[in-house]
């Protein structure tokens, strides 16, 4: 009967192991690439917190991928409340703020994470952020 | 403390905008915000860049380039017509 090596393979497996920890944390703050949403370049080294995320591609709001307004070159098509808020965007998320809020109260859960084509227009940015902030995002 | 920075050709001049935070932090060391107030128009790449010029510069110290703070927090703002 032949005895089975193990050290080699407990080797292997060490090896392995770093590599799949060193993929998963290049994982977590990796943003999807997207036709629709290209990303201007910056020069900024802070690193990127997972949180919810909203996003503004060339052709709608979404908050974390589900649609809430529409956007065509670069402007916001939907209309905006007399607060100036984005209606659809406030309801969602304070809905999610709701039920954040119940299910596991976190401080540093609060924030969003915004991502916007390079071509948007400031004014949709300022709405998006100005929506946030009444709902406490 | 009005400071107009011309367009550079086509661009926006991002490094003079640079070179006067730095003449203005001089005045203002202990100060780190900057208020953006884009107008309608400006695309959000010329507030990401404007957010990269105000942020902090490269400068030479000794045989390395280190960066130096600048305005490193942002608000941005709307005008208010």
């Amino acid at each position: 009967m032949v005895a089975l090596n193990l050290t080699a393979l407990m080797d292997i497996l060490s090896n392995l192991l770093f590599f799949l920890l060193a993929a998963y944390a290049a994982q977590a703050t990796e943003v999807e690439d997207k036709s629709e949403l290209r990303l201007p370049v910056s020069t900024s080294q802070v690193r990127l917190q997972l949180q919810l995320t909203i996003s503004i591609t060339k052709t709608a709001i979404q908050v974390a991928d589900v649609q809430v307004a529409r956007v065509s070159k670069g402007l916001l098509t939907d209309p905006v409340d007399e607060e100036g808020r984005i209606p659809a965007l406030y309801a969602k998320l304070t809905s999610i703020k709701g039920n954040r809020s119940q299910s596991a109260p976190d401080p540093e859960a609060s924030g969003i994470l915004l991502l916007a084509d390079q071509d948007t227009d400031s004014d949709v940015v300022t709405k998006v952020l100005k929506t946030a902030g009444y709902a406490g995002s | 403390m009005a400071r107009q920075i011309p367009l550079h050709g086509p661009a926006h001049d991002f490094a003079k905008l640079t070179r006067e935070l730095r003449d203005i932090k001089q005045h203002y060391p202990k100060s780190d915000t900057v208020i953006l107030t884009p107008e309608t128009g400006v695309k959000y790449e010329v507030l990401v860049h404007t957010m990269d010029a105000a942020r902090e510069y490269e400068a030479k110290q000794g045989n390395t380039m280190r960066s130096i703070g600048l305005f490193p927090t942002v608000v941005v703002s709307t005008v208010v017509k």
